[in-house]
């Protein structure tokens, strides 16, 4: 086991000096997708920690995202010109207090309740963002200042992934995350068990809408110009939940391998046989769903278990 | 004697059903309380609202002087007052460990306890319980035995002042249920307050210093055992009407 780690460690360390390095040996074109495929990679990873390890299928997550990017772009574009930094930290917190107010209200309902609810409110942000002229321009959408700066985004996208997996892995480990699996697992028992379900049902909701917001606003300042129909669009909403239905809901790397298989497939897809590219990834999706339900990263662990076990026979 | 807990005509109506009508009861320190009665009679209720899952419509619950009757249920756990279920319920994708190892994270000694030491809480009441072996199982993975075992150990691990056992028995043949009641014995020899809701009269007899029936939603017997199973009503709720006139059942 002990070897088994170091081993993942060391995987894990060649994959981040990799990602380093990468924008020195990709072109543009490429540098945009591996920088798409971490700005998925960090929305899934806030997905999971209400839909993985939590248990509440989240079929609104976009709206954080578009809050984030509305939040960020509102800042830099107002008369104060604030730099794109605290405007994306101040687009992060007003999708997080959202989250925690949406939360109480909504993590009352359970399962395709929870999800369509959801669903319902991110449609409603987008509604509100269409309407609200003055602060957002309507369906015009507003134009952020450009940085042409491929690098930048993809750097601040990275160390965004590396805190994500990072806050991921701690969480998972404390108390909170034993919690938020024992409400997956069983609501009632776990509140029997002394844990205050909802506190943590909505923080995990506020997380969720954190890395999603993140993701906005960083996705807003890339591509300069935000509008409702392109910032709130339930298409982010689902490549979120299918990275983490490919690696693997409930696990720290499953929504990052997700995200990388995802990217892959849908960039492949699309470059050669653009017109099949939905029916490609539909079926993907429904291979996963019947072959792996649990996602990649499970069926890993369990193939070692089986080879630890094969190999502890072997010797008695 | 102290009372641990006092419980004043609580009521539960779940829309035109009388779930529980006006019982009162008192549990003191020390004492092991069997609850018996037909199915149906609001005996899981009963625990449901005492530990704080449901609310009860009308009445007082008192628990070392203090109501909570409107306290959350978590709370309630924390203050020390434990439960089993009687259709089990193991977080089922967790190892036997980690089940056991969330109540003492969240239960009565849970804060300020970190998750390594939790986990060591959980080893020794793995081992006090005979499940050790199956530690590092998945929960979904036991039998019906281990699992009962399993909520057992899930509400030892809480360090409850008060433990609710709702019919752990159920499904065990006769060298487990052996095995159970002496488990009972020793919780209640480190100071535990135990009731429990059985059908297994043998179980119910030999363990309880009192026993509470419940018919049709309604308290009608409350004493020792060897009087309480004399009482004609009590017979009447379990054998019928006709054995009730005959004085004892044939």
């Amino acid at each position: 086991m002990r070897r088994a780690r170091l081993a993942l460690l060391a995987l894990g360390a060649a994959v981040l000096v990799a990602l380093l390095l990468a924008p020195r040996f990709q072109s543009p074109y490429e540098l945009l997708n591996l920088t798409r495929f971490l700005l998925l990679a960090l929305m899934a990873q806030g997905w999971n920690l209400i839909g993985g390890y939590t248990g509440y299928p989240a079929f609104g997550n976009v709206a954080f995202f578009g809050v984030g990017a509305y939040g960020t772009g509102i800042l830099m574009l107002s008369r104060a010109e604030v730099p794109f930094f605290p405007a994306l930290a101040f687009g992060t917190l007003l999708a997080a207090a959202i989250a925690v107010v949406l939360g109480y209200a909504l993590l009352r309902l359970k399962g395709h309740y929870f999800a369509i609810a959801t669903l319902g409110v991110a449609e409603a942000f987008r509604e509100i963002a269409d309407s609200w002229d003055s602060l957002t321009e309507g369906s015009t959408g507003i134009d952020l200042p450009v940085r042409s700066d491929g690098d930048f985004f993809y750097y601040v996208a990275l160390a965004l992934v590396v805190a994500g997996v990072a806050v991921t892995a701690w969480l998972a480990r404390s108390k909170i995350g034993y919690a938020w699996i024992a409400i997956r697992e069983d609501q009632e028992a776990a509140r029997m068990m002394g844990i205050d379900t909802t506190r943590h049902k909505v923080l995990a909701f506020a997380l969720s809408a954190v890395f999603a917001a993140l993701a906005g606003g960083l996705t807003a300042y890339q591509s300069t110009h935000v509008t409702p129909t392109d910032f709130f669009k339930i298409d982010y909403t689902l490549q979120m939940i299918i990275a983490c239905v490919i690696g693997g809901g409930g696990t720290v790397l499953g929504p990052i391998v997700g995200a990388a298989i995802f990217q892959l497939l849908s960039t492949t897809a699309w470059s050669h046989f653009s017109e099949l590219h939905p029916s490609v990834l539909g079926l993907t999706i429904v291979v996963f769903v019947l072959f792996a339900p649990r996602g990649l990263m499970p069926l890993l662990r369990d193939g070692r278990r089986l080879l630890a076990a094969a190999r502890a026979h072997r010797l008695t | 004697m102290e009372t641990l807990l006092e419980v004043r005509g609580i009521t539960k109506r779940f829309g035109g059903l009388m779930a529980i009508r006006d019982v009162d009861l008192t549990i003191q320190r020390g004492e092991i309380v069997g609850i018996i009665g037909p199915n149906g009679a609001g005996k899981t209720t009963l625990v449901n609202c005492v530990s704080g899952l449901d609310k009860p419509t009308a009445g007082r619950i008192v628990f070392r002087g203090r109501d909570i009757t409107a306290t959350a249920g978590h709370l309630i756990g924390r203050m020390g007052i434990a439960r089993t279920f009687q259709v089990v319920k193991p977080l089922k994708q967790l190892c036997v460990r980690d089940n056991v190892a969330i109540g003492a994270m969240f239960g009565r000694g849970g804060a300020g306890r970190s998750t390594a030491k939790a986990r060591a809480v959980a080893d020794r009441i793995l081992a006090q319980v005979g499940l050790a072996h199956r530690s590092q199982q998945r929960a979904a993975e036991l039998t019906i035995a281990d699992l009962k075992r399993l909520e057992l150990a899930k509400t030892l691990a809480m360090e409850p002042e008060l433990v609710f056992l709702d019919e752990v028995m159920a499904g065990l043949n006769q060298t487990e249920i052996e095995r159970a009641m002496g488990l009972v014995r020793d919780i209640h020899e480190s100071g535990v307050t135990v009731v429990f809701i059985e059908h297994v009269m043998k179980v119910v007899m030999g363990m309880s210093h009192r026993v509470i029936v419940l018919h049709h939603a309604r308290k009608i017997a409350d004493g020792p055992p060897d009087q309480v199973i004399e009482r004609p009503e009590v017979i009447e709720a379990y054998l019928g009407e006709r054995f009730a006139r005959r004085g004892r059942p044939a």
